[in-house]
């Protein structure tokens, strides 16, 4: 085939010749031009100045998506999205972005208020233009530079590789090579196909065996932590009894002009090590109407390839018009564990259809899943999931609880599990409700002189307690926070 | 000759002037639709391509049983409609749908929707007759009427029922699915009760080579209760699918299930029940115990419209697995619009206890006793939510009498 004998060069003149292709700048240039095609894909490969394995596998990623159709299982609805009408590498920077904050949603502005952000911070978090050259987003509480620069010293001590995943194609080819793909195949779904086509950044941890990383890797700290895009690809490897947390995102609401975002995480753990990846999710869920919210379309799957590895997902869901992300585990060494805990709230017009996969297929597996879904408003939130034993499985263990919270009767709470066990020494639990908030409980929170929305708040996050623990503590405080807003204006 | 084969063989052929609407809307749906792959995710767990392709040849026709309760009225809905009834209370039609009440016949086909159920389209395109139970408003039918149903080697039949209570009155229906025979049956069972009717249900499928869809769709109104309890021991391949939907306020439905399977049997429930109305009931309590190479299917859905506040609804599915090579497959589903609802499913797999075996082995009991007396009591908690009696006595008896063959033969 002509690709698989394309050289980088060939690539490079490809690039060059503009009019023959298209483009309307040349290799210098900071982004492509609209629509997804070949050439496309060989840019930003390029671009990236990776090698030639990788840019052959991008295209096969992409020849596959070519063949693929959209999911349509999920209980959500939007418009058709036209693939062809979307940047897929750095949108053109005039005219997207609004020029101050004067141009933002106030609701918006009123929640970063809430939540005691600083106004220069909030700029960066709206995308407000110029705001991406000042420093990054914790600077009005310390400097982050040197504050990176300490963490880079002390991460290298202990040999922990935390670099964008650009940077560890350059300097790791081997380890990237060996792992990416790995556990989400390049063929794996639709958004992940499009992913592994075009995916321009995203984080990339090694951390080496017998190590536990001194300190929580967050994409918060990240140097390169804007302009990830919208095809964000993460890749983690715990090595022989290792440690690392790592968490993602903030709590803060983010905007963003790609309104599409199909990342895929990739976890690998191996012999005796841990993996805990806590997530908070609060991008823009769009206006009253769900204008203009974020499409999350995500692919997160840990492989627990190791004897007693452990991969533990916490996630608190509060944004996006739309969430569809199943972290899952894939069970393969013996003895090995899977946690996913969860928390999805969806008020206004938000869809969320979230949940988890457990795979099964090493002897003594445990997996616990513990899934609280919130909806209010007119939105419609649906847990989805999979436990699945597959037959050489000895003794897996299952734990799932899944409650739903109901509040207001134009809502919709949906539970869809899927319970496959292939084993008689396995035993599986399963467990879900719904209901909505109790009226007493209510009653007593307003006797004792709360407003009706402090003690929704209050009384969600004690529904979601058992979650929330789970959070590493530079988060916990504010996800609670978080719950309260999110449902502001769903009662009364 | 395929299913197929016989299909076209017969989609002609001669019924009831009643029938004739229903069958040409049945052919035209099942035409377009065909038999459901897994690819259809109702069908997910459940391959009909055996059925397709399984070989009709009549065979030998297995004598019927005898009565399951003393006194009952009985009906064998085979090739033709063979009745043995005693007097029934004035007004009430027990038989045909020829010489049904007009109030019955308008039913038919309303109830259960041919347009997106392959199965119900292909009894409907092939269904010879339909029997009707037709109860006037306030009757009660005195003894329980029991249909057999059997299955014939290497014969496909569609046999059609459709149930009419109106108003406060009530029935017994026990159905009997007997034929050990590798023959394949279609059943639609069309139920519609009115305010504050009462409806009991019960079905016993036996063990065998045959292939069994039993598809029952039920309207309950106002203040009306259906219960139904299905015991299945056996069968080559067994869907017991029922759609029910709560349609008038306070209505109580209830759709318990227990499978005691082995060799290589493939036993599916699936139901779907809808809340419609206010201060609706539903429960299903689904046990299963699975031997040998044989597959249990459990896919439940509770659906609470907007509206249908203050729904009651519970799913409770269980199985136990016996052997390495059995597989069950669960999938219990809630689908809420409306908020001030109680609705709670739970599920669980596993081995029998060996806390529980170890604590009568303590007291002497042998090994194997102690696992059949512990099985036993496992599907025994679902028979339970039979609430007629004799009925209860003569299903645990069926229940005891299949687990202790499964005793011989592993003893032998």
């Amino acid at each position: 085939m002509a690709a698989t004998t394309d050289t980088a060069a060939q690539v490079q003149a490809l690039a060059d010749d503009k009019y023959k292709y298209g483009f309307v700048s040349d290799i210098e240039m900071d982004f492509a031009p609209k629509g997804l095609n070949e050439d496309i894909v060989r840019f930003i490969s390029a671009k990236k100045n990776e090698p030639q394995w990788l840019l052959d596998w991008r295209l096969k990623a992409y020849r596959s998506w070519l063949e693929m159709t959209e999911p349509k299982w999920a209980m959500v609805n939007y418009p058709e999205i036209d693939f062809q009408d979307a940047y897929y590498y750095a949108a053109p920077k005039a005219g997207a972005k609004p020029k101050s904050l004067d141009e933002i949603d106030p609701e918006l502005l009123r929640t970063y208020e809430k939540l005691g952000i600083p106004l220069r911070e909030q700029e960066i978090l709206a995308g407000v233009e110029g705001s991406e050259r000042m420093p990054v987003a914790v600077d009005a509480v310390f400097d982050s530079v040197s504050v990176a620069t300490t963490f880079k010293a002390k991460l290298e001590e202990a040999g922990v590789i935390f670099c964008p995943i650009s940077e560890a194609v350059q300097r790791y080819p081997d380890l990237v090579r060996r792992y990416l793909g790995s556990v989400v195949p390049y063929s794996d779904n639709f958004y992940a196909t499009l992913n592994s086509a075009v995916f321009t950044d995203g984080s990339f941890v090694y951390v080496p065996e017998g190590v536990r990383c001194p300190m929580e890797l967050s994409t918060y700290f990240r140097i390169n932590a804007k302009n990830t895009g919208q095809f964000e690809r993460t890749l983690i490897i715990a090595d022989k009894g290792s440690y690392v947390s790592y968490l993602e995102g903030c709590t803060a609401p983010q905007r963003d002009e790609n309104q599409l975002h199909a990342a895929v995480v990739e976890l690998v753990a191996l012999d005796d090590a841990e993996i805990k990846y806590s997530t908070v999710q609060n991008w823009y869920p769009g206006d009253a109407e769900g204008k203009g919210g974020i499409y999350n379309f995500v692919t997160k799957r840990a492989a627990c390839r190791g004897k007693n590895s452990k991969v533990s997902w916490t996630q608190v869901e509060t944004g996006s018009a739309i969430t569809w992300k199943y972290p899952s585990c894939i069970l393969q060494g013996d003895g090995s564990q899977g946690e996913f805990y969860s928390v999805a709230i969806a008020n206004g017009k938000q869809q969320a259809d979230t949940g988890t996969k457990m795979i099964h297929i090493g002897k003594n597996t445990r997996s616990r899943i513990v899934s609280k879904g919130i909806s209010a408003g007119k939105a419609q939130n649906t847990y989805r999931g999979l436990v699945r034993v597959l037959p050489k499985a000895e003794n897996a263990r299952n734990f799932t609880q899944c409650d739903s919270l109901l509040i207001g009767s134009t809502c919709g709470a949906h539970t869809v599990p899927y319970v496959e066990s292939r084993n008689p020494t396995a035993s599986l639990e399963h467990e879900a409700t719904t209901a909505k908030i109790n009226d007493d409980q209510l009653f007593y929170c307003r006797q004792r002189g709360l407003s009706s929305e402090e003690a929704v708040a209050l009384i969600v996050n004690g529904f979601c307690r058992e979650v929330m623990q789970h959070l590493p503590m530079e988060f916990a405080v504010e996800a609670q926070k978080l719950i309260g807003i999110s449902l502001e204006g769903s009662v009364g | 000759m395929t299913l197929h084969q016989d299909y076209e063989q017969r989609r002609g052929s001669a019924a009831p002037a009643a029938l004739t609407a229903l069958r040409a809307r049945g052919a035209a749906d099942f035409d377009r639709l065909g038999l459901p792959t897994p690819r259809v995710e109702r069908w997910k767990y459940t391959n009909l391509a055996p059925v397709e392709t399984m070989a009709l040849v009549p065979g030998a026709t297995d004598p019927l049983p005898a009565a399951l309760v003393a006194g009952a009225d009985r009906i064998v809905l085979g090739a033709k409609i063979e009745r043995s009834v005693g007097a029934l209370p004035d007004g009430v039609h027990l038989g045909s749908i020829a010489d049904a009440p007009d109030a019955a016949r308008a039913l038919l086909g309303t109830l259960a929707s041919s347009e997106s159920e392959a199965l119900v389209a292909l009894n409907a395109a092939l269904a010879d007759d339909a029997l009707v139970l037709f109860v006037p408003a306030g009757v009660a039918v005195p003894r329980p009427i029991e249909l057999i149903v059997p299955a014939q080697t290497g014969v496909a039949s569609y046999p059609r029922l459709l149930v009419v209570l109106e108003a406060n009155a009530s029935a017994t229906i026990i159905e009997r699915h007997e034929g050990a025979g590798a023959g394949f049956v279609d059943l639609t069972a069309e139920i519609a009760l009115g305010a504050g009717a009462k409806m009991r249900h019960w079905r016993v499928q036996v063990a065998g080579d045959a292939r069994r869809i039993v598809t029952s769709a039920v309207r309950a109104g106002a203040d009306s209760s259906y219960r139904a309890f299905t015991l299945t021991l056996g069968g080559r391949l067994v869907r017991n699918q029922c759609d029910a939907r709560v349609d008038g306020d306070n209505a109580e439905v209830e759709l318990d299930a227990a499978y005691v399977i082995g060799g290589d049997s493939h036993v599916d429930t699936t139901t779907r029940v809808v809340h419609g109305a206010l201060n609706g009931t539903s429960r299903q309590t689904v046990k299963g115990v699975l031997d040998g190479h044989s597959r249990g299917v459990f896919q439940g859905k509770v659906l609470v419209e907007e509206g249908a506040q203050k729904t009651d609804g519970y799913q409770l599915s269980r199985a136990l697995l016996l052997s390495r090579d059995a597989e069950v497959d669960v999938k219990p589903e809630l689908e809420i619009y409306a908020d001030d609802v109680k609705c709670s499913h739970g599920a669980t797999t596993g081995r029998l206890d060996e806390d529980a075996l170890f604590y009568l082995r303590a007291r002497g009991i042998p090994a194997q006793e102690a696992r059949a007396l512990l099985v036993e009591a496992f599907v025994a908690e679902a028979i339970e939510r039979v609430d007629d009696e004799t009925v209860r006595a003569a299903l645990l008896a069926l229940a005891a009498g299949r687990l202790a063959r499964d005793q011989q033969e592993l003893a032998a």
